[in-house]
């Protein structure tokens, strides 16, 4: 259990001001701590809690340089209501540029971990904390997500409501943050954010931006997309002044993770937002002398969102992330 | 002692075959193999040997998928001499998706262990093996390197001459201009020693390595990289004899030096000066921020010149390489 006196409710009650640090949460072998980083501006006005977080997985970093960003161009002028962020939740992971962090005694994988437990292994305690100190505290919670080292993912927002009545007021949220691909529908497993969400009562919001596979020619344009989306929430939440102009292209979409069954070099055939058929090769696999030794088909008709952007493929990993409707 | 028998001098005898397969060199602990795969094509007609590899780093495909490319284009009717291809050399750093292997006791960097010990460690003795078995035999060595999963290169080509002569440099360097690429990396000092140059030197083979692509730009020009290793590798041939056609040279080579320049503090690193663009002494090359958006420190141009390649993961660890600068004496 961690002992830390950080209590939200009162860095919230100093309105008018803008709070950064770390949270130290626990001791590290080498006398440095665990710490969590936040940037908190509290509107001069009262209004909603808007909790912003990045880094569940330590790869996945256009949403931290967004929400570094947008906080650095706000002041508590501007807002109504509080702006919560934690640019990095993983700090363990983000430090070591890896999607989870290497010190839990078995790996684990964060957004897998919520709600966390306060007993368990450190990623489970990270968790933990987390939910009850800033989840349990919000009213909404955008969590940005990304490619990180090895996907490609088309930038899209996913709306994740507590309960079905608010699915509506979620996903207008979602078209609000400005990207074209709206999720909606559930996660394929366990213990994400949505399971500490579901339990705070509160929307989710979880926008996927970036990767490793653009980063030379697109990281700029990427964060701004990020630190943009945080404020178009924002102002559809009345928190900052400003009309929300909404797409005409959403694309709605559930999504579903496609494996590999064999590994080698990994060979889209389809581009991102390409539509195809079930059946329609997605993916081939070769060897290292060029043979194909597997391919990857579409197990329904649907739309390519995301996928595989390393060279290489382990068997059983994720080839691509594709959209359909039921 | 690696026990395995491969006999490059045999097969090159054999004209007229093309031969696949991988040198199985001692036990892994599962007892599965260390290899080494190889691609072999031994034109109708005798010539030069002409020895391509990629992978010394674990993670920089596109040398290796440009020479997958390259043997499924040719076939023995096409070439005179022997094109023998390691696709990847450091199988175990290549399967794991990272630049080093994690098996040897202590990390090796396969392009710092030349020419490597038949007693040491698994990285130490792939080098010995390959020294020993390949690199002897050939008359030139293309080495392919790149990127890999953290830097952005603009694609260039190394000049690595086996000697001191004034002949074997202009000699490489005209082979370096014939591979396609816009920057040739002249010789010059390095930071570490143990490079595929020691391993050349040791039995005079003329050396490039190219440097081409990494995963920073693997979304938009994964197939173009490719195609840059594939073709380079056609130009060679073609300078030597061992395809027909001519090689047209560029008119806009960059011939530099290169120097590492290295990160004191580590955060977000961003780029301000970008690849092929010229810089002055003592410029603010790059910045680095923390979490809170706060500068930390700035990499400042160490001399007049031009930018190659740079750290293109959004963040740096303090130590590491922010820059790779070119420079004229």
């Amino acid at each position: 259990m961690f002992k830390t006196d950080f209590n939200l409710d009162e860095i919230k009650k100093q309105r008018g001001k803008k709070h950064e640090g770390f949270i130290e949460l626990c001791s590290k072998v080498d006398g440095s701590k665990i710490r969590m980083p936040y940037i908190i501006i509290c509107g001069e006005q009262d209004g909603p809690t808007f909790l912003v977080d990045c880094c569940i997985h330590g790869d996945e970093y256009e949403g931290a340089e967004g929400i570094i960003k947008a906080t650095r161009s706000l002041s508590p002028k501007d807002i109504k209501g509080t702006l919560v962020t934690v640019p990095v939740v993983n700090l363990e992971a983000f430090a070591d540029g890896q999607r989870v962090a290497k010190m839990d005694w078995t790996l684990q994988d964060m957004n897998r971990c919520f709600p966390g437990n306060p007993e368990g292994l450190i990623t489970q305690r990270i968790a933990y904390f987390y939910t009850e100190n800033f989840i349990k505290k919000a009213d909404v919670e955008l969590s940005f997500h990304g490619g990180g080292n090895f996907l490609y993912l088309e930038p899209l927002c996913a709306a994740r409501p507590p309960r079905p009545e608010l699915f509506e007021y979620n996903k207008s949220l979602a078209k609000a943050f400005g990207v074209q691909v709206i999720w909606i529908g559930l996660p394929s497993f366990a213990g994400t954010t949505l399971t500490a969400t579901t339990e705070a009562g509160i929307p989710l919001l979880v926008a996927e931006l970036g990767g490793q596979g653009v980063r030379h020619e697109h990281r700029e344009e990427l964060v701004d997309r990020c630190a943009n989306g945080i404020k178009n929430v924002m102002k559809k939440m009345g928190m900052l002044d400003g009309e929300v102009k909404e797409r005409d292209d959403y694309v709605e979409v559930k999504l579903k993770y496609v494996h590999t069954d064999e590994g080698g070099f990994h060979h889209m055939l389809k581009k991102p937002l390409e539509a195809f058929k079930k059946g329609d090769v997605v993916a081939e696999v070769t060897d290292l002398f060029g043979d194909k030794v597997g391919e990857v088909r579409a197990p329904m008709d649907g739309v390519l969102v995301g996928y595989w952007s390393y060279s290489t493929i382990n068997p059983g990993n994720w080839s691509f992330l594709m959209g359909y409707t039921d | 002692m690696i026990k395995a028998k491969f006999d490059l001098p045999g097969i090159i005898a054999k004209r007229n075959q093309k031969i696949e397969g991988y040198v199985e060199l001692c036990a892994k602990v599962d007892g599965s193999k260390i290899r080494i795969p190889y691609a072999i094509i031994c034109g109708k007609e005798a010539g030069p040997t002409l020895l391509v590899d990629c992978c010394h780093h674990g993670d920089e495909y596109e040398g290796t998928e440009g020479i997958i490319k390259t043997i499924k284009a040719l076939s023995p009717d096409d070439i005179k001499g022997t094109l023998v291809a390691v696709p990847a050399l450091n199988l175990e750093a290549f399967n794991f998706g990272s630049r080093v292997s994690t098996i040897d006791w202590s990390y090796q960097d396969m392009n710092r262990a030349y020419p490597g010990n038949p007693e040491g460690l698994i990285t130490q003795r792939i080098t010995a093996f390959y020294s020993e078995n390949f690199v002897k035999y050939a008359d030139m060595w293309i080495s392919f390197h790149g990127g890999g999963n953290c830097l952005y290169l603009e694609p260039l080509c190394s000049v690595v001459p086996p000697t001191d002569k004034k002949e074997d440099y202009e000699k490489v360097l005209d082979l370096g201009r014939s591979f396609g690429a816009q920057v040739i990396w002249l010789p010059g000092p390095l930071p570490f020693t143990g490079t595929a140059g020691t391993g050349a030197e040791k039995y005079g083979v003329p050396l490039l390595i190219p440097e081409i692509g990494g995963q920073g730009v693997r979304h938009l020009h994964r197939d173009e990289n490719i195609d840059i290793c594939a073709n380079g590798i056609m130009n060679i041939m073609k300078k030597l004899g061992m395809i027909k056609g001519d090689v047209k040279l560029r008119n806009d080579y960059v011939e530099v030096k290169l120097k590492y320049v290295h990160a004191d503090e580590g955060g977000f690193h961003h780029v301000l000066k970008k690849p092929l663009q010229t810089f002055k002494k003592g410029e603010v090359l790059s910045e680095i921020t923390d979490l809170f958006g706060e500068k930390v420190s700035e990499v400042v141009a160490p001399f007049d010149g031009v930018v190659v390649g740079y750290w293109s993961y959004s963040t740096i660890h303090p130590g590491n390489w922010a820059f790779l600068l070119g420079y004229n004496d």
